[in-house]
C-alpha cells in the first residue's frame, strides 16, 4: 500500500512539474497548490515564531542568571523581594530548580501510576472484554480524557486534598516538619492522584490501539506453541506494540509537563525542593510545577522582572516538551528500523 | 494440553482486572460527586439567566455559555482551513523528502507545547498595538496608544493554535484512509490534481474530517489556560450591549468574557468567587456539552471502531 | 374711548396678575429630572430670573460628586473626577477647572441650606441640562449619556463591584462597552499608569514608591473594606490584641498556647505578592507597627481569598487574614483590641484593619471614564459596593 502511494505522489508531482509547463495547467489550481505549500511553511514556522517571542521576553532573566536559573531554588523567597523591590533597584535573582523538581516529581509519580494501570486497561479492553464491556470500557475511556482540567482541579481539591489532609496527616507530622514547610492536603501526591488519571486515557488509548495493530499472526504463533493467554499477551504481544505504548506514554509525559490549572489547585503552590531524607513526607510535601507558577504568581506579572521570570518558566517548559516530542521521533523511527517496517 | 496456571500470571491478571476496576470507579465517582453536589443548582433558569450581578435574579450560566460557544465557534473556524491545507499538503503533495519531514517534526512539536505557554506567548504577541484591530484600544487616555490584548479574537487565534496540530494529524489520516482507487480513477479521466484533491479526495474524507473537527472542538472546550490568560477573566460579556444585535457582533468579538471553564475556575475557592455550588452546577453542565459532543461523534463516525481521540 | 382704556387696563391688570401667579407657580411646580428618574428634595428648588437654584444634595447624589461647604469663606467646591466647580456664595464669579466664569445668579444661603444655579454646576461637570418649557421640567443627561469604550481593571476584589456598576451603566447606555478584568492591585496600578487601564483598581492606598515612578497618577477612594484575622472556629482563642497579631504573622509567636489557646502550634496563611489584600494587611497590622516588619517565611502563600478561607476552615491549627466579605460559619473573626470585626465597627473607624478601595487613572480621567468613577458614589452605586459587604464613602 505504502510503496503503491509513494509512487503515484511521486508521479504526480513529477506529472505536475512537467504539465506545469504546459499552457493547459489552470492557473487557479497553481494559487491553490501555493497556497497550501505557504500554509504548511506558517504552521511550521509557527513553533519558531513561538520560541522567538518567549525567549524574547525571558531573555533580561536568563542573561542575569545563566545557569544559575535551573540550579538554585527559593523561588517563593525570589518573587516577594522583586515585587517589593523600589523600582530603582528591581531583583533580578530568580531560581526555578524548585519549580523543575516540581513538575519532575508530579510527572515520573504520575507515570509510575498511569503507565502500568494504562497498559493494564488497555490489555484487558483489547483482548480480554467482549461485547458490551468493552463498549462500556471505551465510553468510560472517552468520557475521561474528555473531562477537562478545571473539573478534575476542582474535584480534586474538594476530594483528594481533604482525602490526605484527614487520613494522611497528623498534627505531630504537621510540627515535625513546620520548620521546613506547611503540611496540609495539598502535596505532590495530590497532584500525582489528579494527574494520573489525567494522562491516563491517552495512554490507555493509545496502547490499546497498538495492542490491537499486532498482526494475528503473532497471537496464533505463540499459543499454537502452548503459551497461556496471559503469557501470550505479556510476552508476545506487548512488546510488539511497544511503539505505540511508547507514542502513548509520551503524549502523556506532554500533558503532564504542561498542565497548570488542575495542578495549581491541588500541588500546594510553595516551592519547595523535595527532599527524600524526609521519608514517606517526601510525598506529603507541597510543590510548585513550573505550569502552575505562571498561573499562580500572575498576580504579581506588573513587575517586569517577575514577568521576564515567568516567561522563562515557559521557556523551560518549550524546551522540555520540544525535547520530548524530538526525541519521541527519533526513538520511533529508530525502533521501526529494527523492527524492519522502515 | 496442559497449560499451567502461573502465580505471577494470575498477579498480573488481577492487577489488571484492579485497574480497571478503579478507572471505572473513578470516573463514575467524578460525574457522580459533581452530580451531587451541583444538580440544585442547574435548573431552566440557571441556563438563561446571565451571571451575576444581575440585581435580584439568581445567577445564571447565560455568558459563559455563549462565551464557550463564540471562542470554539472561532478556534475551529481559524484552524480547519489552515490545517485541511496543511493535511492535504502533507499527504498529497510532500512525498518523503526532508523538507516534509522537517514540516512534520515542526508540527509535532506544536502538538507539544503546553496549552500555559501558548497562553503567554498570545498576550505578548496580541498586547502589541499592531495588533489592536483585534482587541478594544484603549481610548481617551493621552499620549497612550496600546492594545488591550485581552479579547474573544485573540483567544480565538490561540485555541487555533492549540489544536492546528491534532487537527492537521486527524484529516491527514482521514486523507490517507481514501483508497487511492478513487484518486486513480479521477485522474484518469482527465481531472488536474488539485480537482482531484479536491473534489474527490476532500469530499470522500469528509467523515474523517467532520469527526476531527468536532474532536477539535471537544478540546477547545475543556482549555482553561488559554482562555484565563487571553479572555480577560471577566464573568460577562463586555462588548456594547445587547450583544446578539448583529450591530454589536464585532465590538463583542473585539472585547472580553467568560467561558463556562473560567467560570468554575473563578467560582471554586481557587478564584474569588465565594459559590462552589455555582462551580459545581456549571461543571454538570460542561460534562453534558461535552457528553452531546462525543455523542455527535459516535453517530457520524459508526463504522468506526478505533478508540483514538 | 374712556371704555377702550377699562379694557386696556382690566386686560393688563388680568396679565400681570396671571403673569404673577404662573411666576409664584414656577417656584414651586419645576420638576428636575435626572437620567430618566425624577428628583425628589426635601426641600423644593428655587427660581429667580429663570435660573433655577437646587440644594447642593441633589448635587452630590445624583452626579455622584464630592461637595464641600466652607463656612469661613462661605465657598462651595464641587469635585467630579474629571471637573472642579468652586462658587462663593453670594458671588457671581465662579471657577471651573481653575478658569474665571460670571454667573448670572450667585448661589445664596437659604434657611440654612446651601443652592446652587443647577444648570451652571450641571454643565460644567459635563451633563447635558436641558430644560422643557410646556412640561415646565428640567431634564438632565449624565450617566445616561456614555457611548465609547471603558478599560478597567487590577483588584479582584473591587472587580465585583466594577462589574456591577458595568451592568447598570450599560443597561442605561446602548453605546457603552466597559470591559473589567482582574490581575490583582499591582496590575491595576500599573495599568493605569501605562494607560492599558483607562481606570485601574487598587484595593491599597498607592505606595510611594510607585507614585515616585509614575507622578501623575491620581488616585479617588470609592469605598473601603475590612480584613478580619479569622481562626478555625474549634480555636478557643477569640481575641487578639494588635501586637499579638504583629507577633504571630511575623513568626515571633509560635504557639498558641502563648495567646491563650492550646498547646498547638500556628500555621499561618498569607496571600501571594501583589495581592490587595496583602498589601492591606501588611500595611494596617504589620508595618504600622515596625516598618521592617515581614511576615513569616514559612507562611503559606495562597492565591485567592476563597483558598485562605479553606485553609484556615479546614486546619485546626490555623489562622490567616480575608476581606470582611468572605468570612461566614466556617471561619471564626477574631477581634482586635477587642473591637469585632464588624460592618459597623469598620464604618465607624474603631476596628483597625480597614484598608481603601481605590481607583486610579493617569492624570485627569475623560468624561466618560469619570462618569464611571462617580457613579461609585451615587446612591445606586452605592447600593452595589453594599451588595458585595463592602463600605461605600461616608
Amino acid at each position: 500500500m505504502d510503496t503503491v502511494k509513494s509512487v503515484a505522489a511521486e508521479q504526480g508531482l513529477s506529472r505536475s512539474r512537467a504539465s506545469k509547463r504546459s499552457p493547459i495547467w489552470p492557473k487557479r489550481d497553481i494559487f491553490w497548490e501555493r497556497l497550501i505549500l505557504s500554509l504548511t511553511v506558517l504552521s511550521a514556522a509557527l513553533i519558531i515564531l513561538i520560541f522567538v517571542f518567549i525567549l524574547q521576553e525571558a531573555w533580561p532573566v536568563i542573561r542575569a542568571n545563566g545557569l544559575s536559573l535551573v540550579t538554585t531554588t527559593g523561588f517563593d523567597k525570589q518573587v516577594y523581594n522583586a515585587y517589593y523591590a523600589p523600582a530603582n533597584a528591581p531583583v533580578w535573582n530568580f531560581g526555578l530548580l524548585s519549580l523543575i523538581a516540581g513538575t519532575a516529581a508530579t510527572t515520573c509519580g504520575a507515570l509510575l501510576v498511569a503507565v502500568p494501570a494504562g497498559v493494564g486497561t488497555a490489555i484487558i479492553i483489547s483482548e480480554i472484554a467482549r461485547g458490551s464491556l468493552k463498549r462500556f470500557l471505551l465510553s468510560i475511556i472517552r468520557l475521561l480524557a474528555a473531562i477537562p482540567s478545571v473539573i478534575y482541579g476542582l474535584v480534586g481539591l474538594m476530594v483528594v486534598v481533604p482525602f490526605i489532609r484527614d487520613n494522611l496527616l497528623t498534627v505531630d507530622i504537621q510540627i515535625k516538619y513546620l520548620q521546613y514547610f506547611q503540611l496540609s492536603g495539598n502535596s505532590m501526591l495530590a497532584g500525582i492522584l489528579v494527574l494520573s488519571f489525567m494522562i491516563l486515557p491517552i495512554i490507555t488509548a493509545l496502547s490499546a490501539d497498538a495492542i490491537r495493530a499486532v498482526p494475528l499472526e503473532y497471537r496464533e504463533a505463540s499459543l499454537a506453541l502452548g503459551v497461556s493467554k496471559w503469557r501470550t499477551i505479556t510476552r508476545v504481544v506487548v512488546p510488539a506494540a511497544k511503539s505505540g505504548i511508547l507514542a502513548g506514554t509520551v503524549l502523556g509525559t506532554g500533558r503532564a509537563i504542561g498542565e497548570a490549572i488542575a495542578l495549581s489547585m491541588v500541588c500546594g503552590g510553595n516551592a519547595v525542593l523535595p527532599s527524600l531524607t524526609h521519608g514517606f513526607v517526601f510525598f506529603l510535601t507541597p510543590v510548585l510545577p513550573l505550569a502552575s507558577a505562571i498561573v499562580n504568581k500572575s498576580e504579581a506579572i506588573s513587575v517586569p522582572s517577575i514577568e521576564a521570570a515567568l516567561f522563562a518558566c515557559g521557556v523551560v517548559l518549550l524546551i522540555m516538551s520540544s525535547f520530548l516530542s524530538v526525541a519521541t521521533k527519533a526513538v520511533e523511527s529508530a525502533v521501526r528500523r529494527r523492527q524492519g517496517l522502515d | 494440553m496442559i497449560r499451567k496456571k502461573y502465580l505471577g500470571d494470575s498477579l498480573q491478571q488481577i492487577l489488571a482486572w484492579l485497574a480497571v476496576a478503579v478507572t471505572v470507579t473513578v470516573c463514575c465517582g467524578i460525574i457522580g460527586f459533581l452530580f451531587v453536589r451541583g444538580y440544585k443548582e442547574v435548573s431552566l433558569d440557571f441556563i438563561t439567566n446571565d451571571t451575576l450581578p444581575a440585581s435580584g435574579m439568581a445567577p445564571g450560566i447565560l455568558s459563559p455559555l455563549i462565551g464557550t460557544f463564540l471562542v470554539t465557534l472561532l478556534g475551529i473556524s481559524i484552524a480547519l482551513p489552515w490545517a485541511l491545507a496543511v493535511a492535504i499538503f502533507l499527504s498529497e503533495y510532500a512525498g518523503r523528502n526532508r523538507a516534509a519531514y522537517y514540516f512534520r517534526v515542526a508540527i509535532d512539536v506544536l502538538a507539544g507545547v503546553p496549552t500555559i505557554v501558548i497562553a503567554i506567548f498570545g498576550l505578548a504577541m496580541f498586547s502589541r498595538p499592531s495588533f489592536g484591530f483585534m482587541s478594544s484600544m484603549v481610548q481617551g487616555v493621552e499620549g497612550v496608544h496600546k492594545a488591550f490584548g485581552r479579547s474573544f479574537l485573540v483567544c480565538g487565534v490561540g485555541m487555533a493554535i492549540m489544536i492546528l496540530p491534532f487537527v492537521i494529524k486527524t484529516c491527514e489520516e482521514a486523507i490517507k484512509a481514501v483508497p487511492s482507487a478513487y484518486r486513480e480513477a479521477s485522474l484518469a479521466l482527465g481531472a488536474t490534481k488539485w480537482h482531484t484533491t479536491a473534489r474527490v479526495v476532500l469530499l470522500s474524507a469528509r467523515k474523517g474530517i467532520a469527526t476531527s473537527v468536532i474532536l477539535g472542538m471537544g478540546r477547545i472546550i475543556g482549555d482553561t489556560a488559554i482562555v484565563w490568560l487571553l479572555l480577560g477573566g471577566s464573568m460577562k460579556m463586555t462588548g456594547r450591549q445587547p450583544w446578539w444585535q448583529i450591530g454589536n457582533w464585532l465590538n463583542t468579538l473585539k472585547n472580553t468574557g467568560a467561558t463556562l471553564t473560567t467560570y468554575i475556575y473563578f467560582n471554586s475557592p481557587a478564584g474569588e468567587g465565594n459559590k462552589a455550588g455555582l462551580a459545581f452546577g456549571a461543571s454538570l453542565v460542561l460534562i453534558a456539552v461535552i457528553l452531546l459532543l462525543n455523542a455527535v461523534v459516535d453517530v457520524i463516525s459508526a463504522q468506526n471502531t478505533s478508540i483514538k481521540e | 374711548m374712556a371704555a377702550r382704556k377699562t379694557v386696556t387696563a382690566l386686560l393688563l391688570a388680568l396679565v400681570l396678575v396671571f403673569g404673577s401667579l404662573t411666576g409664584l407657580q414656577a417656584a414651586t411646580s419645576i420638576e428636575i429630572y435626572v437620567d430618566g428618574s425624577k428628583v425628589v428634595s426635601d426641600v423644593a428648588p428655587v427660581i429667580e430670573n429663570g435660573t433655577t437654584l437646587v440644594p447642593l444634595r441633589i448635587i452630590s447624589e445624583n452626579f455622584g460628586a464630592r461637595v464641600n461647604w466652607n463656612d469661613a469663606t462661605s465657598a462651595v467646591t464641587v469635585n467630579s473626577a474629571a471637573n472642579d466647580v468652586k462658587l462663593v456664595v453670594g458671588s457671581k464669579s465662579a471657577t471651573v477647572n481653575g478658569a474665571n466664569q460670571t454667573l448670572s445668579i450667585a448661589a445664596k444661603l437659604i434657611n440654612g441650606r446651601t443652592f446652587v444655579p443647577l444648570r451652571f454646576v450641571g454643565e460644567s461637570l459635563g451633563a447635558n441640562v436641558d430644560y422643557d418649557a410646556k412640561t415646565n421640567r428640567v431634564n438632565i443627561k449624565y450617566f445616561s449619556d456614555m457611548a465609547g469604550t471603558i478599560t478597567i481593571g487590577g483588584s479582584t476584589t473591587i472587580q465585583p463591584v466594577a462589574e456591577a456598576v458595568a451592568g447598570i451603566l450599560k443597561g442605561m447606555n446602548s453605546g457603552l462597552s466597559v470591559t473589567v478584568v482582574g490581575g490583582g492591585s499591582g496590575n491595576g496600578v500599573k495599568g493605569a499608569a501605562s494607560g492599558e487601564f483607562n481606570i485601574g483598581n487598587a484595593s491599597r492606598d498607592v505606595k510611594d514608591s510607585e507614585m515616585a515612578t509614575y507622578p501623575d497618577l491620581i488616585s479617588h477612594k470609592i469605598g473601603s473594606d475590612a480584613i478580619a484575622v479569622v481562626v478555625n472556629p474549634a480555636n478557643p482563642v477569640k481575641a487578639l490584641t494588635r501586637q499579638q497579631v504583629f507577633d504571630i504573622f511575623t513568626g515571633k509567636i509560635v504557639n498558641w498556647n502563648e495567646v491563650g489557646g492550646n498547646n498547638a502550634p500556628i500555621f499561618v496563611q498569607t496571600r501571594e505578592a501583589g495581592s490587595g489584600t496583602l498589601d492591606g494587611f501588611n500595611e494596617k497590622a504589620i508595618h504600622a507597627i515596625d516598618a521592617n516588619g515581614a511576615i513569616v517565611a514559612s507562611a503559606i502563600a495562597h492565591t485567592s481569598n476563597g483558598l485562605v478561607k479553606e485553609a484556615v476552615a479546614n486546619g485546626a491549627n490555623t489562622i490567616g487574614f480575608i476581606s470582611l466579605a468572605y468570612v461566614d460559619s466556617s471561619v471564626k473573626a477574631v477581634s482586635i483590641d477587642s473591637i469585632p470585626a464588624t460592618v459597623e465597627k469598620a464604618q465607624s473607624g474603631e476596628y483597625a484593619y480597614v484598608r481603601p478601595l481605590n481607583v486610579l487613572t493617569k492624570g485627569r480621567p475623560n468624561l466618560l471614564a469619570a462618569k464611571f468613577i462617580d457613579f461609585y458614589t451615587t446612591p445606586k452605586g452605592i447600593e452595589a459596593m453594599e451588595e458585595e459587604g463592602y463600605l461605600p464613602l461616608q
